[in-house]
């Protein structure tokens, strides 16, 4: 079953639910990225979050994003789930499957689409501090100019 | 519309510019002729606090990623993207990855 499944929720992610999308009899390894807010950034205590999207220009660039894996291995069993609006600590704001006939290839395109939707996908991300709030990665704005490591 | 006539365009704005502007979404008439760039001074004469974020935005025009002297045509949707959510990535030839 090719899946190429993309869904933009404002519903708690289930890693399970995204992951039974690509699974195939056809397919030896199957890689799982959830990717979940932390309670700590830069040394400032963060309380909660907020994605905010620009739908439709993420649908295409997620699609993007699957044809790239498609030419570059040859795979079109992937799906990816990202929340948006507020998000509680340790909940689920991405999750990324993928099913290969080999483990390898898995993880490597599990690697590269996490890494893609982190440069191309228009999605932010607010972090709230007990004392104020940042949207991440913006410059101009003197606490997100730095980047974010996310995993 | 004629060549003489302006062009109006939509500016959407999101994240970090929709809470600075106020706004989602600006309509905006633009000289025949104007570019990305043009409209992001049109933005920035209009809402200065948004200068100090545009050296790292990206724009995209109707949906895809464009450079800013990327002439404007009628209608066009014009998005800021300041930058997503982060994540330090490798880059794409870490992945230069075989499979036999």
């Amino acid at each position: 079953m090719a899946a190429q499944k993309i869904l933009i929720t404002g519903e708690p992610l289930d890693a399970a639910l995204v992951t039974a999308l690509v699974k195939s009899n056809a397919n030896g390894g199957v890689v799982t990225f959830e990717g979940t807010t932390r309670d700590e950034t830069g040394g400032r205590t963060v309380v909660r979050l907020e994605y905010e999207a620009y739908p439709e220009m993420a649908e295409k660039t997620f699609q993007q994003i699957f044809d790239e894996v498609k030419e570059r291995w040859g795979i079109s069993d992937v799906a990816v789930a990202h929340r948006i609006g507020r998000l509680e600590l340790g909940e689920a704001s991405l999750i990324v499957a993928v099913a290969a006939p080999h483990r390898a290839e898995a993880f490597a395109i599990a690697m590269y689409m996490v890494d893609r939707i982190k440069e191309i996908v228009p999605i932010w991300k607010k972090e709230f501090f007990e004392d104020g709030s940042v949207w991440v990665g913006s410059a101009g704005d003197p606490q997100g100019s730095r980047s974010s490591q996310t995993h | 519309m004629t060549s003489s006539d302006g062009i109006t365009i939509t500016l959407r704005l999101f994240a970090i510019y929709r809470e600075r502007v106020g706004q989602e979404c600006i309509e905006a008439t633009l000289q025949s002729g104007s570019t990305v760039a043009d409209a992001l001074t049109y933005l920035g004469e209009l809402h200065p606090n948004t200068l100090p974020l545009m050296p790292t935005t990206m724009v995209a025009v109707n949906q895809e990623y464009t450079e800013r002297d990327y002439v404007l045509q009628p209608n066009d949707e014009i998005a800021l993207i300041p930058p997503v959510s982060g994540g330090q990535g490798a880059t794409l030839d870490s992945y230069d990855l075989t499979v036999g």
